[in-house]
């Protein structure tokens, strides 16, 4: 997969001005973004402290790093800005750590702001090193406001200053930015634990790297990682990553956990004072979230375009919506419904809020056009049916037999409904867990139970 | 004016004959604009040393010969290489353009630091030096050779990362010389570095290899030096190097590299009055993510509070982010802080309370017991701010202090806070339920699918021994065209026999290859009857399997007998596939598999029926053994055996019989199979007798201290290699002085281990004492842990198997490894034990006594797993405690500090269970303990404890017992009256 560029310039530095007990967290806009001409967002945060160091915490885990991929100087990725979209639903930060196993995002609901000004939209923001700084300053007596838009930097200067910075963004940050949604929409509620809870589970997380995988335990008023699974839990490889979150474990009101069973990925949500810092896992520190290809499924699927143009105009309307909304509009299926907003998502124009279970309007601001061909797997089944290497053997309504021939191979494809198996190496690898290997995606695509 | 041909061959000729010297002096007898026309000549030179770059050694002191060489350069010996390569080195800093520079091998840019390339780019000044020196810096650019291009104009200061990791290691550039004031002298020369760069030392922490906190440990700390002398004499400004330390520290550096930047801040002993300059400083050090960073911050400003050099209100307002630390040191010094407020200042005691009630987030119970004592101070009725926040941690009070905390507590509020999960309740299931049952193929596609799964890992046995039994069914025989279906199998399993040179898996690969060909493979290397190679790596012997392997060599054996199959060509059915998971095999199962066997007139390979007799599990074999009194074949009566005892009949076939009268009682001696002629050895007439010794030893090295530990297994009788492998309960045991051996076990990968555990379920004691060795290692040393020695303790929770003496005393081990989640899966195996009545207290007792005698321990890796333990079952705690206090009565030397903690926490433990002790539990251990302190204080409680424990049982022989023990009080009679009286 190639790397994308994307180059990130900003008119200012983001900078927390502090007067006496008063501070001002200004965060100008990517440059590039000409439309964006407002403040997106002016506001005072009700408890600064958490926001303060919600945000800290933030910038650390995109920072962090905690598999370097083979081949690759460490150096290539640094640290990329997080992306805040704006609404009257709430004010997010989200962003990834370098090596996209963990997807962290900072919610301001309206109950944690008063605000001036709130309007739409997503832009970039520059999180350096003097506003971290700052914000590891700020206690509970100070005050807090927050600026988000291009004009944010006259508060700063008189003077336009432009600060550009070059940031290497491999293709799997893209993809993983856009694929988390779709995890996130598939999680479960496993566990909410109070402060206290929490504070002994963290705290009890080893601070050496793992090398295995533990499971999340939830019994009486006990919660604890546990290396033995004796029945389905949550699944958390290479936990030291969840140790980002100590630093906030005195902040913690509720600590909530979420996981999809099917792909090992698990969401940690910590409200306090109406916010909400949200860690995702991909389920191995060395893996982004793209790799686990449980979305191909629904981007295979080919799509009326009517329906499509209806969905867009849907989502342009609605800043937060449900997947049964969207539904009812469309007046399909739950389980079209389900592959028309992966597919949006994967085009980085959706995000999920796990709370409220609704996806929210967001249009990411890179050039998402590439996304389409970092799906190799989908491209290579095409392919496969371009070759006419697919023969379907046996087929009813729900259930299919067939053979596909690649190199020099034949592969043998049986299943039915959701639950297929191939005589590949990829599928004796991981039975299923991430994804459809390339001939069942071809022989569902051939024998038409993807359209 | 293009170069002329003339110049341009006269340079060629330098290069071609190694001539550096005349190269470089002709270069620089162009004029500047011309010497870009040498560039044909650099890209003519550039495969050679590309080549001879990758392959630099000279054989025989002749260089590799080499076909992409267009300017026929002939090296003579490695010296004309480096002659070459200096050419090629002027041609390509002088042409090259920036890309083509990175894109050059690294070491020719180590060139960049010789006096001749400094000419040859003082003279050139080339625009791509400013980019390489910011890049390079460190990596391939020493800070010596950067900054002689910066003094000299060339390139401009680049105070970045690279850079200043470039001037951490300054220093060492001197370190080797004769003459030490060379870096004095070089600073004097340089007068900009102790102005200037210095400062750059503070805001970046260099690399994990070079760093400050290394120049300190491995360099005889220069840079310290340097400034202490400095600062004394005024060249450095003494507050300024203060505040730089304190910056440094809140730039959250990594752990170890942030640990100089606060031991030079002491090292420079500032004053108080220095200190308050840095309040500021210290406040915000308060919030580092790094825990020391918090220590040393909270010691500064207990420093300064004790001069009353502090605002309380300030301190009570930035204080809050260390209450929260889990180290207890860095908690006790911020609540001292609070406490010392609140006991100077009464009307900010309810501030205090409050900022302090947040140290109750950890469970430390010295920590709870501080914030206890500023709560204490509260003379008025508590306000409910105070109350509310106290019961936010409600769940987290230490048992001990439970009811000193209760009484600051609204009741109400502890209700609201309380979240309870629905309780899981672990069903300890039986090994022969249905959930445990292993499916079998049902059909070829089915093995296959199988099939591509295990190739991709063969650690789960019951997954190949499924593929083998479907291997027997399905594919011998098979049609063509069948095994055509399974070619991406078999490719597969071929890729992965080329990458894994493990016994399973090239077992695996010999298996599908003998399903190609029908016929055996001439796999010398397997068929020898000689020491296995397996994962040949560099002709080093120690990756060869040793002899001394033979559970390897029975599964060898085995699989060498189905590899055989094909040819013979009749499907046939093993009789070892397992039925229950792990490993086992249910009795009425096997009876019914040789009744098969008999009905069809065929009789089972004999590797095949041992394997099958030793894994026949111990539930359902009094049921299974009437069924099986129908069978009539010598098998028969020998399954019969293993299942009731009973021997008779004709015997000729004693392997076998020896097999299953292990498998029906481990632990005796085979009496009735004395007048069979057995050989003598371990495991075969009699079970065999296991000692053993540890000890721990401290040893000094040049800059740290260690302990080594060595462990010793002696196994009487010793097994000897004449002893035939069919005697499986016997190849369990390794020979003495082949566990002392490390290439014993260090073949031993997680699929291997897994294997030989299947082999004797029954009976694993040799496969555990060969473990105790690498548990050992992994008490020491965390990376030694490898995955591999988590599969013995995985196995202690799947195996439905008793915890064996040689079991427990590997699960001892495993509770003290370095390694975290071998001893949470120690914790694991533990409680699943002891739930399944499968724990046996006497072993451990024996098992930890031994340990803590031997000085094999490790009580700070036990804390957290009594408490842990005793969370998640409140039983299983009180049985660990009650296990580790008997067995520290083993002890008999002075008792070590590190008890005092632990008794602690035993005591927490017991106070949780209260109402369930029963007995007194350490007692003469406790009473030993003569030094004052947390030691006797815990011991004395528990005993107090244990002795109430015993009050409220009644019971006069304990209570007599305790006194005249414990007490030393010597009663006159024992009667009810005398109890009676006791009790009051």
């Amino acid at each position: 997969m190639s790397d994308e560029h994307t180059n990130l310039r900003y008119r200012s530095p983001s900078t927390l001005i502090e007067k006496g007990n008063e501070q001002l967290l200004s965060l100008p806009t990517e440059a590039s973004n000409e439309s964006a001409t407002d403040l997106f967002f002016q506001g005072q945060v009700k408890s600064p402290y958490v926001a303060a160091k919600f945000l800290r915490n933030l910038s650390r885990m995109v920072a962090s790093r905690f598999h370097t991929p083979a081949a690759m100087l460490q150096k290539i990725l640094i640290e990329a800005d997080p992306i805040i979209t704006s609404s009257q639903e709430a004010l997010r930060f989200e962003g990834f750590s370098s090596c996209c196993s963990l997807y962290c995002r900072v919610d301001f609901t309206p109950e944690s702001y008063s605000a001036i000004n709130v309007s739409r939209g997503t832009t970039n923001v520059d999180f350096n090193h003097a506003t971290r700084d700052a914000l590891s300053r700020i206690r509970k007596n100070h005050s807090m406001s927050m600026a988000v838009g291009e004009s944010a930097y006259t508060l700063i200067s008189g003077s336009e200053t432009l600060v550009e910075k070059k940031v290497k963004l491999p293709g799997r940050w893209l993809k993983g930015l856009t694929y988390v949604q779709i995890f996130q929409s598939l999680a479960h509620k496993k566990a909410e634990l109070s402060r206290i809870q929490s504070a002994k589970l963290i705290r009890s997380i080893p601070r050496s790297n793992t090398k295995s995988v533990y499971y999340l335990e939830v019994s009486g008023s006990n919660a604890r990682f546990t290396p033995m699974s004796r029945r389905p839990k949550c699944f958390v490889a290479d936990l030291e990553r969840l140790r980002l979150l100590e630093d906030l474990v005195p902040l913690i009101e509720k600590l909530t956990v979420y996981s999809d069973d099917s792909s090992n990925i698990t969401v940690w949500q910590i409200d306090s004072k109406g916010m909400r810092f949200t860690l995702a896992l991909s389920s191995n520190a060395w893996r982004g979230f793209s790799g686990e290809g449980l979305a191909l499924q629904d981007l295979a699927t080919e799509t009326n375009l009517d329906t499509m143009e209806a969905l867009f105009s849907f989502i342009n309307h609605h800043e937060e919506f449900s997947a049964k909304q969207v539904s009812s509009f469309l007046n399909v299926t739950s389980i079209d419904t389900q592959s028309l907003l992966s597919k949006l998502a994967a085009q980085g124009l959706l995000g999920f809020d796990l709370n409220s279970h609704c996806y929210f309007n967001r249009v990411l601001p890179f050039n998402l056009e590439k996304l389409e061909k970092l799906n190799p797997r989908l491209a290579s089944a095409k392919k496969l049916i371009e070759q006419d290497a697919v023969d379907i053997i046996e087929q009813s309504e729900s259930s299919l037999r067939a053979e596909v021939r690649s190199n020099n191979l034949t592969y043998l494809i049986e299943g039915n409904e959701g639950d297929y198996r191939c005589t590949c190496p990829w599928y004796g690898k991981y039975r299923g867990y991430r994804g459809p290997c390339k001939h069942i995606l071809a022989a569902r695509l051939k024998a038409g139970f993807l359209s | 004016m293009p170069l002329s041909e003339s110049i341009l061959n006269e340079i060629e000729r330098c290069v071609i004959n190694c001539q550096p010297k005349d190269c470089l002096k002709r270069i620089k007898s162009l004029p500047k604009e011309e010497v870009s026309d040498l560039r044909p000549l650099t890209l003519k030179a550039k495969p050679s040393v590309l080549s001879w770059n990758e392959q630099w050694e000279f054989k025989n002191g002749k260089p590799p010969s080499q076909k992409n060489n267009p300017l026929q350069i002939k090296l003579r010996n490695h010296s004309s290489y480096e002659d070459f390569e200096s050419c090629y080195s002027y041609l390509a800093f002088a042409t090259y353009t920036l890309s083509e520079i990175r894109k050059m091998p690294r070491d020719l840019h180590w060139n960049l630091g010789r006096d001749d390339v400094f000419e040859l780019l003082a003279w050139l000044r080339p625009a791509w030096l400013q980019a390489i020196a910011k890049e390079q810096a460190s990596v391939t650019l020493r800070y010596t050779v950067i900054k002689r291009f910066i003094n000299k104009g060339i390139i401009e200061k680049a105070p970045n990362e690279g850079y200043a990791t470039a001037l951490i290691a300054l220093p060492s550039s001197f370190y080797f010389k004769t003459a030490k004031e060379d870096f004095a002298a070089y600073l004097d020369e340089n007068p900009d570095i102790l102005t200037e760069d210095i400062w750059l030392l503070f805001q970046h922490d260099g690399t994990s290899d070079t760093n400050l906190n290394g120049t300190e440990k491995y360099g005889q700390d220069p840079w310290g030096k340097l400034f202490l002398s400095k600062s004394q004499t005024g060249e450095i400004d003494r507050q300024r190097l203060l505040k730089a330390c304190c910056e440094a520290l809140a730039r959250d550096f990594v752990q170890m590299r942030s640990g100089w930047f606060s031991r030079f801040h002491e090292r420079l002993e500032p004053t108080t009055d220095e200190k308050a300059l840095l309040i500021d400083e210290y406040y915000l050090l308060l919030g580092s993510t790094i825990g020391p960073t918090v220590t040393f911050a909270l010691k500064q400003l207990k420093e300064l509070q004790k001069a009353g050099r502090l605002e309380s209100d300030r301190l009570l307002n930035e204080i809050p982010p260390s209450l929260g630390a889990s180290k207890t040191v860095t908690l006790n010094l911020a609540l001292d802080l609070v406490f010392n407020i609140a006991k100077a200042e009464p009307s900010k005691v309810e501030l205090c309370a409050l900022a302090a009630s947040q140290a109750l987030m950890p469970e430390a119970q010295a920590g709870q017991k501080k914030v206890l004592r500023i709560f204490n101070l509260l003379k008025n009725t508590i306000p409910e701010s105070i109350s509310g926040e106290l019961a936010l941690y409600a769940e987290n009070f230490a048992p001990s202090l439970t009811q000193d905390f209760e009484k600051f507590l609204d009741p109400q509020d502890v209700e609201v806070t309380a979240t309870d999960f629905e309780e899981e309740t672990v069903e300890i299931e039986p090994i022969l339920s249905d959930s445990n049952r292993i499916p079998e193929c049902t059909s070829l596609e089915d093995w296959i699918y199988l099939g591509t799964e295990i190739v991709e890992g063969t650690r789960n046995v019951a997954k190949v021994e499924q593929w083998l039994r479907g291997f027997g069914i399905y594919v011998i025989g098979a049609e063509k065209s069948a095994r055509e279906a399974a070619a991406p199998l078999l490719k597969r399993v071929r890729q992965n026999a080329g990458r894994d040179f493990h016994l399973p898996i090239q077992m695996l690969f010999d298996l599908v290859q003998s399903i190609e060909c029908q016929q055996p493979i001439d796999r010398t290397d397997w068929l020898a009857d000689k020491p296995v190679k397996i994962g040949v790596f560099q002709g080093k012997d120690h990756f060869r399997e040793p002899p001394e392997d033979l559970m390897a060599l029975f599964l060898q054996m085995r699989f060498r007998e189905l590899r055989d199959k094909p040819r013979q060509g009749v499907p046939f059915k093993n009789l070892s596939f397992p039925t229950h998971y792990p490993y086992w095999i249910d009795p009425a199962i096997l009876v019914r598999r040789l009744n098969e066997y008999e009905n069809e007139n065929r009789t089972p390979d004999l590797t095949d029926f041992v394997l099958a007799l030793a894994r026949l599990a111990p539930e359902g074999r009094d049921a299974a053994s009437e069924q099986a009194l129908h069978l009539t074949s010598e098998h028969g009566r020998i399954l019969c055996y293993a299942l009731s005892g009973v021997a008779k009949g004709e015997m000729t076939i004693p392997a076998a019989w020896v097999t299953a009268g292990r498998t029906y009682s481990p632990d005796r001696g085979l009496t009735e199979l004395a007048h069979l002629d057995l050989p003598a050895g371990p495991g075969i007439s009699q079970p065999p007798r296991y000692t053993f010794e540890a000890s721990k030893e401290k040893k000094t090295g040049q800059h740290e201290t260690w302990y080594s530990y060595s462990w010793r297994v002696q196994i009487t009788p010793e097994r000897t290699s004449d002893i035939p492998l069919h005697y499986i309960y016997s190849s369990a045991i390794s020979r003495s002085d082949a566990l002392e051996k490390g290439y014993s076990w260090m073949n031993d990968t997680p699929s291997l281990i897994n294997w030989k555990l299947s082999m004797t379920p029954n009976d694993q004691s040799g496969i555990y004492y060969k473990a105790l060795r690498p548990l050992m290692l992994n008490v020491q040393y965390t990376d030694v842990g490898s995955q591999a020695y988590r599969c013995y303790v995985e196995d202690m929770i799947h195996s439905h198997a008793e915890f064996a003496k040689a079991t427990t005393t590997a699960w001892a081990l495993s509770i003290y490894s370095a390694d975290r989640t071998c001893r949470d899966l120690a914790q694991e195996a533990f409680l699943t034990a002891f739930k399944a009545n499968r724990f046996h207290r006497e072993h451990a007792i024996e098992a930890f006594g031994f340990m803590f005698k031997s000085g094999v321990i490790m009580l700070s890796r036990i804390h957290p797993i009594l408490s842990t333990t005793a969370r998640v079952d409140q039983l299983a705690g009180l049985e660990l405690t009650s296990v580790l206090l008997h067995a520290a009565e083993s002890i008999e030397t002075e008792i070590l500090a590190q008890f005092g903690k632990f008794l602690e926490v035993c005591y927490e433990v017991l106070l949780l269970n209260k109402q369930k002790l029963s007995d007194r539990i350490g007692s003469n251990f406790l009473q030993g303990i003569s030094q004052k302190g947390k030691a006797d204080k815990a011991a004395k409680r528990i005993q107090a404890l244990t002795f109430k424990a015993l009050r409220s049982t009644g019971d006069p022989k304990g209570i007599y017992s305790y006194l005249s023990t414990t007490l030393n009080v010597q009663l006159p009679f024992r009667s009810q009256p005398a109890v009676d009286l006791i009790l009051s």
